[in-house]
C-alpha cells in the first residue's frame, strides 16, 4: 500500500513542489515587505516611483529561481521512476526553496530600508541596490546547487 | 577621462561685479568656490545677499505653487521623455520685463486655489449639517417648535440598544400625560420626538433621561426638516457651481503656464547668479572670484574676460595632491557607462576614468545575463527607437545608448548559445553550445569571466599605481597578487565542474609551485610598511587571507550561469504553455498569441532589470573593489541652471563658446 503512494515520481514532485512553494512564499513576503514601506515613501514623493520599484522587484527573483527549479525537476519526471532517483529530486528541490524562502524575506527587509534611504538620499539608488544584492547571492548560490543535484 | 582643471581668480573692480558675474554664467563653466574671509582679515568680506536670497526664495516658491496649481487643474500631457523648450534670450528678456503682470498672474492662481480651499471647507460644513438632518425627514414641526401654552414638545435620540417596544409600553405608565413618536431608527439610535401637557414635562423627560434620551436642538435653523434639507441642497449645488467656476477661471489661465515656466528658470538663473556673489570677497573698490574651469578653456576664458573688462584674470595649475571637481568626458562606449558609474561615484580627481574598461564588461556581463538574441533585437531596436525618435537629456540619451550596446552584446551571445525567445528548434544551432542541457561547462566558463574582470580590476589598480609613480608599489600590490591568484586558481582547477580532470590534474601540480611562490613573495612585501621584523611578517601572513576573499568573489560570478539559465528556461515554458492546450484551432491561434505576448513581455521585461542590477553589481562590487577610490567631487559651473528651457544665446556667446 505504502510502496503505491510513496513512489519515485511522488517525491519528485513533492520537491518540485518544495522548490517552487516555499521559494514563492519568500518572494511574496519579501515583496510585500518592500512595496509596504514603498507606497509610504511614493505618498511622499511620487516621483520616486522608479527606483522604488526598482528595489520592491529585487526579492521577487527567489520565486523565479524557484520556478525554474520546479520545472526542471517536472522535466525529469518520468512513469518508471524508481525510488532513489525521486528522493534525488525531492533532495534537489530543497536548497532552493528553503535559501529562497529565506533570502527573500531578508532580502525585502533590507529592500525596505534602501526604500526609505532613498527617500532621503535619492542619489543612494546604486548603494540601495548593492546592498540587497548582498543577500540574493545566497539565493543565486541555490540555484546552481539545485541545477547541478539536478544533473 | 576626466577633465583637467586649472584655477582661476579675478580681480576685478566692483562696478563690474554684477556684469562679470552674468557673464560668468553665460560661459557657464567656471565653478566658483567659496574664498573665506579669515584668510584677508578685515579690508573684505562677502556682499550682503541674504535678504536678496529670502525674497527671491519666496518669488520662487509661490511660481512654482502656482505651477502645480495648473498642473493640478489643467493637466499637460507630458511627453515620454521630457525635454527643455529652446527659448531665445530676446524671449527672456520680454519675461524679465513683463515679470509683474507674470506675477500677478502667479497671485491670481494661488487667490483662486485659496478660493477653492474656502469652497471645499464650506461644502463640508453644509454636508455636515445635512446628514445630522437627514434622519429627521418627515418631523412635521418646524425645528424651531417648543410648543405651545399647555403642550411642550422635545425632539431626541435613545441609543438603538434600548428597544422600542419597552419605551413605547412604559411611558404611558410612568407619564400619562405624553406620547411619544418614532420618525427613523438607524444602527446606533432611534430619532424620536414627545409630546407632553406642561404640568407633565418633569416626569416625561426625568423617565426618558433614565432611558439614554439625549436631547438634541437644531441651532439657529427654522422651519421644517424637509425645507432645510431642500435648502441645503440647493446650496450645495450652489458651491459646486462655484467651484467649476474658479476651476474654469483657472483653466482659462492656462495660457500663461509657458510664461511661468520661464519666469521660474529666470528666477532659478537669478537665484544661483546670488548663490555664487555669496561667494566673492569684496572691498569698497574691488573684488576677488575663485573657482575651477577646464583647462582647455583656461585661454580663452581669460582673453575673453580681459578684452570685455578690467578685471586680472590669474590661471593656475591645482597643486600635486589638490582635489579638484571632478567633470567625465568621454565618446563611444565609454560615454555610454558613465550613468553606471555615476550611481556608484564619481571618481577621485586623481585616478584614472574607469569608464573606459568598465562598460565594455558592463555590455558583456549584461549580454550574458540576458542570454537571449531575440530579447537583444528587441532591446536594441527599443533603445535605437529613442535615441532616434525623442530629443533626451544627456543622461537619459547615454543610458539608452548603453542599452543599445547591451542589446548588441545579447545578440552575440544569444548567436553564441542558441537562445532566440527559447525557440528549442533553434538551440542546436548555437555556435558555441547550449547552455541549458550543459550548466556545468556553463559554470566553469562564468567563473573564468570573472576572473578575467577581476585581473581587469587589478590592472586598474596597477595603472593608478604607475600614474603616480609608485612602480614598486603597483609590482608588490599588484604582480605579486597575479601570482598568488593565478597559482589559487591552477591548484583549485580540478575542483572546477566540467573539466578534463587529467589535465586538470597536471596544472594543478604546476599551480602549486605558482601557489608557494607567490605565497612566498607577498610574504616578504605585505607587511613593508609595519615597523619590526616580527610584525612585517605576520602582516605578509595575515595579507594571504585575502585568496579567501578572492575566492568568493569569483563564486559571486556564478550569477552568470543562474541569470541566462532562468531567462532561457522561463522562455522556453512560455512557448510550451502556448501550445498546451486541447482547443479548437481557430481559438487556439488567439491564445496562444496572447500567451506568447505576455509571457515574453513579462520574461523580457524580469530579465533585463535583473542582468542590469547584477551587471551594476558586478562592477561595483568585485571590479571596483579591487581598485576605485571614488568620492570626486562633481563640477558644477556657474550657469543658466533650468528646469523648463533651454537658453539660445545670440552670435556674441556662441563666438565664446566657439573659442
Amino acid at each position: 500500500m505504502l510502496e503505491q503512494i510513496f513512489t519515485g515520481q511522488f517525491f519528485a514532485y513533492f520537491g518540485a513542489a518544495i522548490a517552487f512553494l516555499v521559494a514563492g512564499l519568500g518572494s511574496s513576503k519579501g515583496v510585500g515587505l518592500a512595496g509596504q514601506t514603498g507606497a509610504g515613501v511614493l505618498s511622499e514623493d511620487p516621483s520616486k516611483f522608479g527606483s522604488v520599484m526598482l528595489l520592491e522587484a529585487l526579492p521577487s527573483t527567489q520565486a523565479i529561481y524557484g520556478f525554474v527549479i520546479a520545472f526542471l525537476i517536472i522535466g525529469k519526471i518520468n512513469d518508471a521512476m524508481v525510488l532513489q532517483e525521486g528522493l534525488k529530486l525531492f533532495a534537489a528541490g530543497l536548497p532552493m526553496g528553503v535559501v529562497g524562502l529565506v533570502s527573500a524575506i531578508y532580502q525585502g527587509k533590507v529592500s525596505a530600508s534602501g526604500i526609505q534611504l532613498i527617500s532621503k538620499h535619492p542619489e543612494s539608488v546604486g548603494s540601495a541596490i548593492t546592498l540587497a544584492l548582498m543577500v540574493e547571492m545566497f539565493a543565486i548560490l541555490a540555484l546552481i546547487v539545485s541545477i547541478l543535484m539536478i544533473g | 577621462m576626466i577633465v583637467k582643471m586649472n584655477k582661476i581668480t579675478l580681480l576685478g573692480i566692483e562696478e563690474q561685479r554684477e556684469q562679470l558675474i552674468n557673464s560668468l554664467m553665460e560661459f557657464g563653466a567656471v565653478e566658483i568656490s567659496n574664498i573665506s574671509e579669515q584668510d584677508y582679515g578685515k579690508i573684505a568680506s562677502h556682499p550682503e545677499v541674504r535678504e536678496d536670497l529670502t525674497y527671491i526664495d519666496n518669488q520662487l516658491s509661490d511660481v512654482q505653487s502656482s505651477l502645480n496649481i495648473l498642473g493640478r487643474y489643467c493637466p499637460e500631457k507630458k511627453p515620454l521623455f521630457s525635454t527643455k523648450r529652446p527659448v531665445s534670450i530676446t524671449e527672456v528678456k520680454k519675461i524679465i520685463s513683463d515679470k509683474e503682470s507674470i506675477l500677478s498672474d502667479v497671485y491670481k492662481l494661488r487667490e483662486y486655489e485659496h478660493a477653492l480651499i474656502e469652497l471645499k471647507a464650506e461644502e463640508n460644513r453644509v454636508y455636515n449639517l445635512y446628514r445630522s438632518l437627514v434622519p429627521w425627514k418627515g418631523l412635521i414641526f418646524p425645528v424651531d417648535f417648543s410648543g405651545t401654552k399647555r403642550t411642550g414638545f422635545t425632539a431626541g435620540t435613545i441609543p438603538a440598544a434600548v428597544g422600542w417596544d419597552l419605551i413605547e409600553s412604559e411611558l404611558p405608565e410612568k407619564a400619562p400625560l405624553s406620547t411619544i413618536f418614532r420618525i427613523n431608527s438607524d444602527k446606533d439610535q432611534h430619532y424620536v420626538y414627545v409630546i407632553y401637557h406642561r404640568d407633565a414635562e418633569q416626569e416625561t423627560l426625568s423617565y426618558l433621561k433614565s432611558r439614554g434620551f439625549n436631547r438634541i436642538t437644531f441651532g439657529s435653523l427654522a422651519g421644517t426638516v424637509d425645507d432645510n434639507i431642500k435648502q441645503i441642497e440647493i446650496n450645495l449645488e450652489q458651491i459646486a457651481k462655484k467651484r467649476e467656476e474658479v476651476i474654469d477661471k483657472i483653466r482659462n489661465m492656462s495660457g500663461s503656464r509657458s510664461s511661468i515656466e520661464i519666469l521660474y528658470d529666470v528666477l532659478n538663473m537669478e537665484k544661483s547668479r546670488i548663490e555664487a556673489v555669496e561667494k566673492v570677497l569684496k572691498t569698497s573698490k574691488v573684488f576677488m572670484v575663485k573657482g575651477w574651469l577646464p583647462e582647455k578653456l583656461s585661454e580663452s576664458a581669460k582673453k575673453y574676460l580681459e578684452s570685455k573688462y578690467i578685471v586680472s584674470v590669474e590661471i593656475e595649475e591645482p597643486g600635486e595632491d589638490e582635489a579638484f571637481p571632478v567633470l567625465l568626458e568621454n565618446r563611444g562606449l565609454a560615454e555610454a557607462g558613465e550613468p553606471v558609474l555615476r550611481m556608484y561615484s564619481l571618481p577621485d580627481s586623481r585616478e584614472i576614468d574607469p569608464s573606459k574598461i568598465m562598460t565594455p564588461f558592463f555590455v558583456i556581463l549584461f549580454g550574458l545575463m540576458l542570454s537571449d538574441g531575440g530579447y537583444g533585437i528587441i532591446l536594441s531596436v527599443l533603445a535605437a527607437i529613442i535615441l532616434w525618435r525623442f530629443k533626451l537629456q544627456d543622461s537619459t540619451r547615454k543610458f539608452m545608448k548603453l542599452m543599445f550596446f547591451c542589446g548588441l552584446s545579447t545578440m552575440f551571445w544569444g548567436l553564441m548559445f542558441g537562445g532566440w525567445f527559447g525557440i528549442s528548434a533553434l538551440v542546436p544551432y548555437a555556435v558555441w553550445f547550449d547552455m541549458v542541457s550543459d550548466p556545468e561547462r556553463m559554470l566553469s566558463w562564468s567563473l573564468l569571466f570573472g576572473v578575467i574582470h577581476m585581473y581587469a580590476g587589478l590592472a586598474m589598480k596597477a595603472a593608478n599605481l604607475i600614474r603616480r609613480k609608485q612602480y614598486l608599489d603597483a609590482l608588490f600590490d599588484v604582480g605579486f597578487w597575479y601570482v598568488f591568484f593565478t597559482g589559487a586558481i591552477l591548484t583549485l582547477l580540478p575542483y572546477a565542474p566540467a573539466i578534463d580532470k587529467e589535465i586538470a590534474a597536471q596544472i594543478s601540480n604546476v599551480g602549486r609551485y605558482v601557489l608557494a611562490a607567490g605565497a612566498v613573495l607577498l610574504l616578504l612585501t605585505q607587511g613593508r610598511e609595519k615597523k619590526g621584523i616580527l610584525r612585517k611578517f605576520f602582516g605578509g601572513l595575515s595579507s594571504l587571507y585575502n585568496v579567501v576573499g578572492f575566492l568568493s568573489d569569483v563564486l559571486s560570478y556564478s550569477r552568470l550561469l543562474a541569470l541566462g539559465l532562468a531567462t532561457s528556461i522561463i522562455a522556453g515554458i512560455i512557448n510550451q504553455m502556448s501550445v498546451m492546450f486541447e482547443i479548437p484551432i481557430v481559438i487556439k491561434v488567439f491564445v496562444s498569441a496572447a500567451i506568447l505576448l505576455v509571457g515574453h513581455a513579462i520574461n523580457f521585461g524580469i530579465n533585463v532589470l535583473g542582468a542590469y542590477v547584477h551587471s551594476c553589481r558586478l562592477q561595483y562590487l568585485e571590479f571596483f573593489g579591487k581598485f576605485f577610490t571614488g568620492g570626486g567631487e562633481p563640477f558644477s559651473p556657474l550657469k543658466a541652471n533650468t528646469k523648463y528651457i533651454q537658453l539660445k544665446y545670440d552670435a556674441e556667446h556662441d563666438q565664446i563658446s566657439a573659442a
